[in-house]
């Protein structure tokens, strides 16, 4: 069953229905949610926001303009956007324990590793916002650049662009190590 | 190890989504309450109701002016 049909479903009155809508996207907005805030950021409470804002604005989805996973990560990326707003500056401290845990392999390709995602981390957390949503929607989540840029509201061009500025940024961060 | 095959365990890692058990249950139970539906006869019965109300209210208040 399509989104279309559970959105039928729902319109009708089937609020169980909305459960549903949500299993089907909930991956994709903790993905977008996840690495839009930085470390440490209550991500369920907001990907929990994102869902009750669809819900409530159900009406003003327009299935011809995008799909509903495109309308749903607009309103994830607005709803970050106004979190980031909201709080204060933070610091972010990276001296704790590593959030990678370490693959089977050699002591000196896990610490590599470790450097290497350590270092990307930093870098992403580092992103203007709108290069940072570009990258983790063209990236993670396998957007086309069309989709990234209705989620934005930007032309394919600038998609393109903040895309291409936010590689580079993470490529130098790694352009000391070795290879 | 390579850095290009670093970048992509990070990117592999970055797209992993943890999702909490109970994610859709609880944003279900978060859902605002559906609006109770009022039928069509019962807002013009509401809309009768008050109209007497308050004809009969400018009626006391014209009787206080008529002559008893």
């Amino acid at each position: 069953m399509g989104d279309e049909a559970i959105l039928a479903r729902i319109r009708g009155g089937d609020r169980a229905a909305f459960g549903e809508l949500v299993e089907r996207h909930q991956e994709a907005v903790f993905r977008v949610v996840r690495n839009l805030l930085p470390r440490g950021a209550d991500c369920e409470d907001l990907a929990q926001d994102v869902f009750l804002t669809a819900y409530t604005r159900l009406a003003s989805f327009a299935p011809a303009r995008a799909s509903f996973r495109t309308w749903l990560l607009t309103i994830a990326r607005n709803a970050c956007l106004n979190a980031l707003k909201k709080r204060r500056p933070l610091l972010t401290d990276f001296s704790g324990e590593s959030p990678h845990p370490a693959d089977p392999g050699s002591p000196g390709d896990d610490l590599e590793r470790a450097e290497l995602h350590r270092r990307l981390d930093a870098a992403l957390e580092q992103l203007p916002f709108e290069q940072r949503t570009a990258f983790v929607l063209a990236e993670l989540e396998g957007l086309s650049l069309e989709e990234v840029g209705r989620v934005e509201d930007v032309p394919v061009g600038t998609v393109k662009s903040r895309l291409g500025r936010a590689r580079e940024k993470l490529r130098l961060a790694l352009a000391d190590l070795v290879e | 190890m390579r850095s290009d095959e670093g970048y992509e365990s990070w990117k592999q890692h970055r797209a992993r989504a943890e999702v909490p058990p109970d994610f859709a249950a609880d944003v279900l139970a978060r859902l605002p309450a559906p609006r109770p539906r009022v039928g069509p006869w019962l807002r013009v019965a509401a809309c009768a109701l008050a109209g007497l109300a308050c004809l009969f209210r400018i009626a006391s208040v014209l009787g206080l002016f008529l002559p008893s």
